[in-house]
Parts: C-alpha cells; structure tokens; sequence
C-alpha cells in the first residue's frame, strides 16, 4: 500500500532544468533563485500545500502565517534537495565531509552496531536530505536502500543519477525476494537504510505521534529481530545552503524473540516507539524539512 | 511412499556395484526417515509462525506451495517464518545460498533445512 503521490512537475524535463541551470550559477545565487522557486511552487501545488499545512499544524501547532511561512520552508527544503543532485552524486567522501556542519559522535555509533556483526538497520525519514544520508552511509560500507522503486522517467533519473558501488537500492515491490535480500545483507553485516515514515506493506503498528495515533511499518523491527542488527533512528537535516547536519539517535537493540506472540509484539511496539519518539524530537525542530506532501494522518472524509 | 525392501548385506553378491545400491538404498531410508521428521516439525512451526488458526498440521501437504497459494505468504510473514525456524532448527536459514526456490513448499523448505542442519551439525 502507498499513500503518497507526486506532482506534476516530478519529470525529466524539470531536472534537466536545474541539473543545466543551477551547476552553472553562482552558489550565492543559489538561495534565491530556490526562495523563488519555493514560492512558484507554494502557491502552484495548492494539494500539497494544504496537506503540509495539515501535517505541520500537528507537529507546531502553529497558525496562521506562522503556519505558512513553515510551509513554504518546507518547498524551500526541497529545493535544496533537488539541487543537491547536482553535487552529491559526483562528490568524493572528503567533499561530502566538507558539506557536513557540527560533525559529532554518530560515526562511533556506526562503527559500534557493525561491530556486533550483525549489519545495521539505519530508520530514517523524508527530513533534510535522505539521499546525501545514503552518500555518507556508505563510507561505512555497502548500503541497501529499501525503498518502492518508481519506474516513472523522473524517478529512473534521480535513480541513475544516484548510483553508486556501495549503494545498492532494494525495491520493496519485489515482496519475498526483498525481504531475504535485505536479511542476507545484515548477515553480510551491511548496511539496510529504510524510511520508516512512510508505509510501503500491510503490516503495521499504530504508534502515538504529535499526540495522534499514526501507522507506521512493523518491516525494519521485525528484520531487526530476525538479524540482530540493531535499529538505528538517523537523519540528515539541512543547515544552510547545501549544509547538513547529521543527527543520530541511541541504537535500539535488536527485539529478543519471545514464546508468547503477545509479549513479543509489545517488544517490537517499544522498540517502534523508541524510533518514533527521535523523529518527534527531531521534527519539534526540523519540522519546516519534514517532506510528505500527502496527509500523514488520516483525515476523515467529507460528507 | 513406501520405502524399499533392503536386503542385508551378506546376502548381497560381493561386487562393487550391488554394494553400491546397497548403500544408496540406506542413505535414502535414512534421508527419507530425518527428513519426514523435519517436515513434521516444521508443519506447525508453518501455521504458527503465519497465524493460521484453522488448519492443522496435517492439513497441510508436502507439496503445498508457500508462496501464491493458500498461505498467501508476504514479505513480512516471511521474517516471521524464518525467525522461528532458525530458532527451532538451530540454523541461520537466510544465508549464503538460500534464495525464493527454497519457500516454493514445504518439501522445497524442509530440503534446506536439512540440508543447513547437517552443515550446522558438521
């Protein structure tokens, strides 16, 4: 099950507008041509402005032209996402560094999970820049992306444009091969990345976030159980033009299994609850980067 | 399937060629016999691990295919099949060569878990 959409102008003919233009610009003009764009696009895209308005009304509270201008921050971080596939892609490790702010004792929590020999499980989110995330992931080794690959001309583009040797993506469609892909993977002890903010199967768990119950996939915690990698709540947020800071959170250990089928999925709700709980955190911040243009929490229907 | 009448030994004639289907119809009653033990074993573990309340064990055939049929088996049922029958059997089932041809049935995912206990085992 999917519950996202793209919008229209998700085509080749777009990228190519910015993979041209904005490499050939001066980076201080970079700023403002995405504020402008940013703004194009915010009163453009009016269905997924007003899912956004929903979604961050939940995380900030927030009202009003507070609220807006949160939102149009929002289409301005994508921006800077869009852009970054001009760099990142062809930047070396060192480069990729350099992009780096505030860089603290995440890659120590990296090497400390892989030590254990059981891979990691990397439970991220559509915050800052997942596929600079991915870039950085992968000096720790080979990463396998789980994700729905989109076979849309937009999405194979980005996807050619990202490819890496140590990057491997994963498409969650193929059901039962993906699954044992992934699991062999850990037991190589590679590196899995997951967005966990978005439901990709049936299997779900109803977790409290922002006070309202939101379904979030059971997928990495139960691979997590059956592997021993730990889970590992990581993001990457943006801070400044092309900057990002890498926020990472306590490993969750690997569920033991456990006889009673009830124990055992109280064990892996906490453990959901644990990641869930650092994205809250990271979103009271960050919740202007928070990319899902789609109503994250179910809204009832109109009569 | 009824297993084959062996002859003992001494009667057999000495060349090397009925001692050798003499040893092959051994090995097979004995792969025969451990692996209907595993197929055993691992019915329930099948119907547990998947939740499935109305069937029995014995319900379930040899060649029942675990993937698209009647078990409507997903990528996430997988993770729970697995689970459990890596910590029954002992085994790292999901490493090295095991691939989709091994959940095609229960005869398929009873042929891997022999063979991975044997190579637990030596």
């Amino acid at each position: 099950m999917t519950r996202w959409y793209e919008h229209r102008f998700h085509n080749p003919t777009a990228l190519r507008l910015i993979f041209v233009i904005m490499p050939r610009l001066p980076r201080f003009l970079h700023p403002p041509v995405a504020a402008l764009t940013a703004l194009i696009f915010f009163f453009i895209l009016k269905r997924e402005r007003r899912a956004v308005t929903g979604n961050l009304r939940q995380v900030s509270g927030k009202r009003g032209l507070a609220l807006q201008w949160k939102v149009y921050l929002v289409f301005y971080s994508f921006c800077d996402l869009m852009v970054s596939y001009c760099f990142v892609p062809q930047a070396t490790d060192s480069e990729l560094l350099g992009m780096l702010v505030d860089s603290d004792g995440s890659a120590a929590k990296i090497d400390q999970c892989l030590a254990a020999g059981n891979g990691l499980i990397v439970w991220t989110a559509h915050v800052g820049n997942w596929e600079f995330a991915s870039r950085l992931l992968a000096m720790y080794g080979r990463v396998n992306v789980a994700r729905v690959v989109e076979d849309n001309p937009a999405e194979i583009t980005l996807r050619n444009l990202m490819a890496h040797d140590r990057v491997k993506v994963v498409d969650l469609k193929q059901g039962i091969s993906a699954t044992i892909e992934l699991l062999q993977a850990l037991r190589r002890n590679e590196i899995v990345a997951i967005q966990g903010d978005r439901v990709y199967q049936r299997r779900t768990f109803d977790v409290p976030f922002f006070s309202r119950p939101a379904s979030f996939p059971l997928g990495p915690f139960l691979l997590s159980q059956v592997s021993g990698a730990s889970v590992l709540p990581a993001f990457v947020v943006r801070r400044g033009w092309l900057r990002y800071h890498a926020l990472i959170g306590d490993p969750i250990p690997a569920v033991p299994p456990s006889v009673t089928r009830g124990a055992n999925d109280a064990s892996l709700h906490e453990a959901m609850c644990q990641a869930v709980r650092f994205l809250e955190t990271t979103l009271t911040i960050y919740y202007d980067q928070w990319m899902n243009y789609f109503d994250f929490w179910p809204v009832a229907p109109r009569d | 399937m009824r297993s084959p009448r062996i002859r003992p030994p001494d009667s057999l004639p000495g060349s090397s060629g009925a001692n050798f289907y003499y040893e092959l119809v051994v090995s097979y009653r004995f792969v025969n016999k451990h692996m209907a033990s595993v197929k055993e074993q691992l019915k329930p573990i099948i119907l547990n691990s998947l939740r499935i309340t109305d069937l029995a064990p014995e319900d379930l055939r040899d060649d029942q295919p675990l993937l698209g049929g009647e078990l409507e088996i997903d990528s996430i049922d997988i993770l729970q099949l697995v689970l459990e029958i890596e910590r029954h059997f002992g085994i790292k089932l999901v490493q090295g060569n095991f691939n989709q041809k091994h959940l095609q049935s229960v005869n398929a995912l009873a042929a891997i878990i022999e063979s991975k206990v044997a190579e637990a085992k030596s």
